[in-house]
């Protein structure tokens, strides 16, 4: 997030050396969809603007020869706002890549020719794809794509990238402008003469101390923008004297800044008029239709509650028996097995396998039936356009808290993991209201939680499963907004900023392009599974065996033994302690300590039945309650450390989350006391 | 901090509008309003926009310029308003709403206003 410094290096390294293709577009066009066609690979797609962070490559083969392909995040126009813009215009500066391939929204076409005429001002090898022709049809709306090439100057290809249609042909068109680069002749926007006078002085100025390979040209165009970031870099370059004269010729000449903007929007125009023919009367489309009621202000907020409550539902209700059946049958069955086969090795080696790995992430894998649902369904809400959505609903809710609606945005995606909903900050442009939303975002029950509490609430209150369950949620709810108050009255304070948003159109889901994405992120999962989890697992094993005899006796008990007096506060014997300290290197960590903790001495018998005779309803309620709330886990922290630019703010989160969770178990474990609910173990 | 007042030439206010239904039906003779208190279904077009740096580029890449037509969807006395503009919907904050200055295009239709 730190401002970042014009990387001046690798320009003249990498120009001609990296010969790539670069897809660049608005927020939500397809880029991605384009890019996994071509590549093969599998980029987050959703329906919802600012998905792709950061540049993504691949490869494609173009006449017979490996080229690196570019997948840039989505950004509306090139003036140094949110961190995406900088990605995409320091891109094209310092990599100067081959060919440009523009997605075009046949749909939005005037949005989208604003970016491009923006675009134009930095590289001209340009070629159009014209995306979404078939969402374009489908509204009566036609677009001339001939004309809009002879308009452009530049070669357009119409696509239709969801289903991989004109693909082919844009290839095609990229190699023949490899071939023949004087085929793009665009004539990007003309101030009016007295504008342009002012942008040539301005110009001038700048040129002799700006550094290769900024234009002088767009320099003073974007600095009569009012472009912080430029204005940042010419006071850096400039001698104290110069930027002075400088700033005073750019007060001067204020108003060219409307001229710039009129002369984008005249030839935005002008295209238009050549190549568009717009619909007669506009029907009453799937849109208008859906958003009259998932945007009403009563009820779209209903809607809101009854779907996600309609999606954990049926993610507990299908996956749950699979999840025991699972548990039962394939994780005891291979711990028999391997009980059977380690018999003649010495007893250690039979216990870390059985007790220690099998035991531990074999109860990690069988939240994969849980993820698989969740994930699917969460996909399909994506891609269908209702997810952004959420951002107009919760809009007056985050104000509450300093924020505006498009926080809603990462923090629903938490839901599925903490880590996106992180790095999806990206889309805010205050740096405060980043940070609050950031410190907030652990605070969302991400799945790993939400299975944690699918497995065990069901162990630790029987009937009252499902009221405890939307208890614990409510409650991490109800904590993400005081915490916001409070750190919106205290440390982040400040006024929300401007909120304004694409709301992507509704479409159909696709399942494929769902899948591929629940695909990946299970994959993921395993791969967790199989390198951390294990990891933790055996050195979970370790110190609750190791020195002994006997579980009592070992190293991880010792700790507890220390921690005891607090644990005693939230009801929490070493046991469970340990668990949650495990659950820092994954959250599902924490159920294979358990598995580890209570198996051990029992062989492999399952929690179910080890759990309800060792921990009271009261504890249980404080462990989850502590649970979920705990301080985030290591990836999380490593995203914060990242998109942060440095260990304050982890450590700011890790600090408050840790004192809202102990206080959290002790309210709760003393208050269910009070109520009479039993104790501890 | 500059507050510009953004409007279109006289040339362009016609050229700039979309030919939609009802367009031109007197585009700047109507009074101004602020984008938020349009009722929903109104037709408009934007006659100017007041604002410094950032929301004239952030109204602008979104295609809220003077001369554009649009129609708001939702909008209440709090929240943000929902606009369909150029095909497609955007949801602007109040503080954003604010700087949209707008002439309306005849009465709100009606039927925009009916639960579905
Ligand atoms: N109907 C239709 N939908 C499309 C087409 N191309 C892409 N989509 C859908 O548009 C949505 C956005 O696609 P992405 O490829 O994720 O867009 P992006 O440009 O990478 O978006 P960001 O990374 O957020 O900037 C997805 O739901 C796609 O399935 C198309 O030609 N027709
Ligand atoms: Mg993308």
């Amino acid at each position: 997030m730190a401002v970042s410094e014009p990387d001046r290096s690798t320009a003249a390294d990498e120009a001609g050396a990296a010969a790539e293709i670069a897809l660049l577009g608005q927020p939500n066009v397809g880029k991605s969809t384009v890019f996994n066609t071509l590549t093969g690979l599998r980029q987050h797609i959703g329906n919802w603007p600012g998905k792709t962070v950061g540049r993504k490559e691949g490869w494609i083969e173009l006449e017979g020869q490996q080229q690196r392909l570019v997948d840039l995040p989505g950004s509306y126009s090139l003036t140094a706002g949110s961190e995406e813009e900088q990605i995409v215009r320091d891109y094209l500066q310092h990599q100067q890549p081959e060919v440009v391939v523009f997605l075009a929204d046949a749909v939005a076409l005037e949005r989208s020719l604003y970016l491009l005429s923006e675009v134009l001002a930095l590289h001209k090898r340009v070629v159009v794809g014209l995306n979404r022709v078939d969402v374009a049809r489908r509204h009566g709306i036609h677009v001339d794509a001939q004309a809009l090439a002879r308009a452009l100057g530049l070669p357009v290809v119409p696509l239709v990238a969801r289903d991989a249609t004109g693909i082919s042909e844009l290839l095609a068109s990229v190699e023949a402008l490899r071939r023949a680069p004087e085929r793009c002749q665009p004539s990007p926007p003309q101030v009016r003469p007295r504008s342009a006078a002012a942008l040539a002085r301005i110009a001038e100025r700048i040129r002799p101390a700006a550094p290769a390979p900024y234009d002088p040209h767009w320099l003073a165009q974007k600095l009569l923008e009012g472009d912080p970031q430029v204005r940042e870099w010419a006071e850096a370059w400039l001698s104290a004297a110069e930027w002075e004269a400088l700033d005073d010729e750019l007060h001067r000449h204020e108003e060219v800044v409307l001229d710039i903007l009129g002369a984008r929007c005249d030839w935005v125009q002008s295209i238009v008029q050549a190549a568009v023919e717009r619909p007669r009367a506009g029907q009453a489309s799937w849109t208008d239709r859906l958003d009259r009621v998932a945007t009403h202000s009563v009820g779209g907020p209903l809607l809101l509650l009854a779907l996600l409550a309609g999606v954990l539902g049926l993610t507990f209700q299908i996956a749950l028996p699979l999840q025991g059946w699972l548990d039962a049958t394939v994780v005891q069955t291979a711990a028999a097995g391997a009980e059977a086969l380690l018999a003649p090795a010495p007893g250690w080696v039979s216990g870390l396998v059985v007790d220690g790995v099998i035991t531990g992430v074999g109860t990690v894998l069988t939240f994969l039936p849980i993820l698989a649902i969740f994930f699917t369904l969460m996909g399909l809400l994506e891609d269908s356009g209702y997810l952004a959505r959420v951002a107009l609903l919760l809009d007056r809710l985050m104000h509450a808290v300093g924020l505006h609606g498009k926080s809603a945005l990462p923090l629903t995606l938490g839901l599925g993991c903490n880590v996106v909903s992180v790095v999806g900050t990206r889309i805010i442009e205050s740096r405060r209201e980043r940070l609050l939303t950031i410190l907030l975002a652990p605070l969302v029950p991400c799945s790993a939680r939400l299975a944690i509490l699918a497995v065990l609430a069901p162990i630790f209150f029987g009937d009252w499963a499902l009221l405890a369950t939307l208890g614990l949620i409510g409650l991490n709810l109800a904590v993400l907004a005081g915490l916001g108050l409070l750190l919106h009255r205290t440390a982040l304070r400040g006024e929300s900023s401007a909120f304004l948003m694409e709301l992507p159109l509704y479409q159909r889901p696709q399942l494929r392009t769902t899948m591929y994405h629940v695909y990946a992120q299970l994959k993921e999962f395993v791969h967790k599974a199989g390198t951390v989890i294990v990891l933790a697992a055996t050195a979970v094993w370790a110190l609750s065996s190791f020195p002994g005899p006997g579980i009592e006796s070992s190293a991880l008990a010792q700790i507890g033994h220390w921690m005891a007096p607090l644990g005693d506060l939230m009801g929490l014997d070493w046991r469970l302690i340990a668990a949650l300290l495990s659950s820092f290197v994954a959250k599902e960590v924490a159920i294979s300590t358990l598995g580890i903790l209570y198996g051990l001495g029992e062989g492999a018998q399952g929690l179910a039945e080890a759990l309800p005779a060792a921990v009271g309803p009261a504890s249980g309620l404080a462990f989850l309650t502590v649970a979920m709330l705990f301080i985030p886990c290591m990836a999380t922290v490593a995203a914060i450390r990242q998109e942060t630019g440095g260990w304050r703010w982890p450590a700011v989160s890790i600090a408050l989350l840790l004192g809202v969770s102990v206080l959290g178990g002790i309210a709760v474990y003393q208050g269910a006391l009070l109520l009479g609910l039993g104790g501890g173990a | 901090m500059k507050r510009f007042h953004w409007t279109a030439p006289p040339a362009a206010q016609e050229g700039h509008a979309i030919e939609d239904e009802g367009a031109g039906s007197g585009a700047g003779s109507a009074a101004s309003h602020p984008l938020h208190e349009l009722p929903p279904g109104t037709q408009a077009v934007v006659q100017g926009i007041d604002g410094g740096y950032r929301s004239l580029d952030r109204l602008s890449a979104l295609g809220l310029v003077p001369g554009t037509c649009l129609q708001v969807v939702r909008s209440s006395r709090r929240g943000p308003i929902l606009v369909q503009v150029h095909n497609t919907r955007v949801a602007v904050g109040r503080g954003q709403a604010d700087k949209v200055r707008t002439a309306p295009l005849g009465e709100p239709q009606a039927e925009e206003r009916r639960w579905p």
